[in-house]
C-alpha cells in the first residue's frame, strides 16, 4: 500500500520547475483563443426548438438558452479570460472565469442535433488549469511578483520546485488517455471484432464520399483502399489497438514516441478520408506531450552558441568595396 | 527523482515556511494533495462509468463516434437524406444544400442528425410535422444567412427533402463515386416552400 502511494505521489506530484506548465498554458488558451475567435453560440439562441435534444448538463442543471444578447456578452467575458489567462495576468480568476463561460458555450451547440465530442476535451482541461496554479510560470502575474520582490522582501514567495506544476500535465494526459480508451472500447463493445474484420472500414470510407463529397472536403481515395481488403482491416485494427492502447503512453516513455504521433497521424488519415478533423485532440496532443520547459532551453542555448552578431557586423557608412573578400 | 530538498525564493514569509512544514518535500500542503488526488480519482471513476455503462455525462462520455458497424448498418446500400434549394430563377432548379455554411449555426451533421431522429417518429402526423419543423427552420435560417451575405448560395424559393439510396457493388470502387449526385433511389419526404 506504501509502495503504491508512492507511486501515485511521484508520478503526479514529482516536483518540478513552473516552466512547463506556464508554457502549456501559454500555447493551450493562446491557440484556442484562436481556434474559437469564430464561435457562433449565440447563433444558437434562435435555433428551432425541433433541433433541441438537451445534454445531461444542461437537462440537469436546468440551464437555460440565453437571448442573443446575453450570449454575446458570454462570449466576450470568454475570449477576454482566454487571453488574460494565455498572458497570465490574474491567471487564478481568468483561468476560473474561462472555464465557467467556456463550459456553458461550447455546451449549448452540442444540446441541437447532435451532440459533438471534439470540444470536450477543452472543457476537461479549462477545468485542470482553473484548478492549477499554471500562472506561477512564464506569466505577467510572475513578472508582477518579481517586481514587488524586488521592493518588498516581506512579500510571498512559490517554491521554485513543486508538484502543483506537474499534476496538470499530467492529468491532461490522464484525460487523453480516457478519452481515446473510451472510444476504443465503444467500438468493440456496440461492434466487436467485426469493427476490424467485417466491411465496416471499407463500407465507412465508401458511404463518407456519398455522404460528404458534397462538401468537398475529404479525399476520394476511400474508393481505392477499400479495394484491397487487408488495407482497411489494417487500418481498423491499428486505429482499436492505438485507442485502446493509449493509456500506456501514461507510464512508458518510450512508448510515447510510438503512440502520440500514431495518434495524429490516425486524426489527419481521419480528416482525410472519413471527414471529422478532431482539430482539439490533434492540438491537446502536441500541447501536453511535448516537453516544452527542454524545447525552450534547447533553443536557448542553441542561440547562446550562434556567434556573437557584434563581431560580423559591418559599422554603418564603412565602405567595403575597395577590401577583398579574405578582408571581409 | 524527488529532490530531498525544494528550493525555495530567498526572503520566504512566514506562510512559505509554513508550507514546507506541511508538504515535506513535494512544495504542496497535505490537504492540498489529498484534494487534488481526490479529485483525479473522482474524473477516473465518472469516465469509467460512462465507459461501463456506455452512457454519456457531457463533457464525460463513452465516445461513441463511428463505433457501429457500417458494414451492417447499409448492407449493399447506403442511405441518406438530403436537403435540396428550388432556385427562385427560372428555370426552377435543384441545387442540393451542401455548404456547411448555409445554415449556420447548425452544421450539416447537425442538421442530418435532427433530420433522422424526425424520420424517425413512427406516428405520421408527428413525423410530419417535426420534418416540416425542421426543413422550415433551415429555410428561414438559409434566406437570413443569405441576406446577411454569411454565404454565397442563390436565392431559393422551397427546400425538398429526399430520401436518397446508392446501391453499392464491386462496380462502386470503379466507379470511385461519380455518381454521388445521381442516387440509385429518391423520394420526396416533404417540401417546404417560401411563405
Amino acid at each position: 500500500m506504501q509502495a503504491l502511494r508512492e507511486r501515485w505521489v511521484r508520478f503526479w506530484f514529482k516536483p518540478v520547475d513552473p516552466l512547463n506548465l506556464g508554457l502549456c498554458r501559454v500555447l493551450f488558451f493562446g491557440v484556442f483563443f484562436l481556434f474559437y475567435f469564430d464561435q457562433s453560440a449565440r447563433d444558437f439562441s434562435g435555433v428551432s426548438a425541433d433541433f433541441w435534444k438537451p445534454i445531461w448538463l444542461f437537462e440537469t442543471f436546468d440551464l437555460p438558452v440565453f437571448s442573443v444578447a446575453v450570449l454575446a456578452v458570454f462570449v466576450v467575458v470568454w475570449k477576454v479570460s482566454m487571453a488574460l489567462s494565455c498572458i497570465g495576468l490574474f491567471t487564478r480568476v481568468s483561468t476560473v472565469v474561462a472555464l465557467i463561460f467556456g463550459t456553458y458555450l461550447l455546451a449549448l451547440p452540442q444540446n441541437f442535433g447532435k451532440t459533438g465530442h471534439a470540444h470536450t476535451i477543452v472543457v476537461v482541461v479549462m477545468g485542470i488549469m482553473a484548478l492549477s496554479r499554471c500562472g506561477d510560470g512564464f506569466s505577467v502575474d510572475w513578472l508582477i511578483r518579481k517586481a514587488r520582490q524586488r521592493n518588498n522582501t516581506e512579500a510571498i514567495q512559490r517554491p521554485l520546485m513543486s508538484g502543483e506544476y506537474t499534476w496538470p500535465v499530467r492529468a491532461a494526459w490522464l484525460a487523453l488517455a480516457l478519452i481515446y480508451f473510451a472510444a476504443g472500447v465503444s467500438k468493440l463493445r456496440h461492434s466487436g471484432l467485426d469493427w476490424i474484420f467485417s466491411d465496416n472500414m471499407a463500407t465507412l470510407l465508401i458511404s463518407r464520399n456519398y455522404l460528404m463529397n458534397h462538401q468537398g472536403d475529404i479525399a476520394d481515395w476511400g474508393f481505392y483502399i477499400a479495394q484491397y481488403t487487408w488495407l482497411p482491416v489494417l487500418m481498423a485494427a491499428t486505429t482499436v489497438v492505438f485507442e485502446i492502447g493509449y493509456p500506456v503512453a501514461l507510464f512508458s516513455a518510450r512508448s510515447r514516441f510510438v503512440i502520440i504521433p500514431t495518434i495524429l497521424l490516425f486524426h489527419i488519415g481521419n480528416g482525410l478520408l472519413v471527414g471529422p478533423k478532431f482539430y482539439q485532440y490533434m492540438i491537446c496532443n502536441v500541447i501536453f506531450w511535448i516537453p516544452w520547459d527542454r524545447v525552450s532551453r534547447g533553443f536557448a542555448s542553441g542561440l547562446r552558441k550562434l556567434p556573437p552578431l557584434r563581431k560580423h557586423s559591418i559599422p554603418y557608412g564603412k565602405d567595403l568595396s575597395g577590401q577583398n573578400s579574405m578582408q571581409r | 527523482m524527488i529532490p530531498e530538498k525544494i528550493l525555495y525564493d530567498p526572503g520566504e514569509s512566514s506562510r512559505g515556511q509554513k508550507v514546507i512544514e506541511k508538504s515535506d518535500t513535494l512544495g504542496m500542503t497535505k490537504q492540498r494533495v489529498f484534494l487534488l488526488s481526490f479529485a483525479t480519482v473522482l474524473f477516473m471513476v465518472g469516465s469509467f462509468y460512462d465507459i461501463i455503462t456506455d452512457q454519456e455525462h457531457w463533457p464525460l462520455s463513452n465516445y461513441p463516434m463511428f463505433s457501429g458497424n457500417k458494414a451492417e448498418k447499409h448492407g449493399d446500400g447506403i442511405k441518406a437524406l438530403w436537403l435540396y434549394g428550388v432556385t427562385q430563377e427560372e428555370p426552377h432548379q435543384e441545387i442540393a444544400m451542401t455548404s456547411n455554411n448555409y445554415f449556420k449555426p447548425v452544421s450539416s451533421s447537425k442538421l442530418k442528425k435532427a433530420l433522422r431522429k424526425a424520420n424517425k417518429k413512427r406516428n405520421s402526423e408527428k413525423r410530419e410535422r417535426a420534418l416540416n419543423g425542421v426543413v422550415s427552420d433551415s429555410l428561414e435560417r438559409y434566406e437570413a444567412g443569405r441576406q446577411a451575405g454569411r454565404h454565397n448560395g442563390p436565392p431559393i424559393q422551397a427546400l425538398r427533402l429526399y430520401e436518397m439510396e446508392w446501391d453499392i457493388d464491386d462496380q462502386a470502387f470503379e466507379a470511385r463515386g461519380e455518381d454521388v449526385d445521381e442516387p440509385d433511389q429518391r423520394e420526396l419526404l416533404i417540401e417546404v416552400e417560401q411563405s
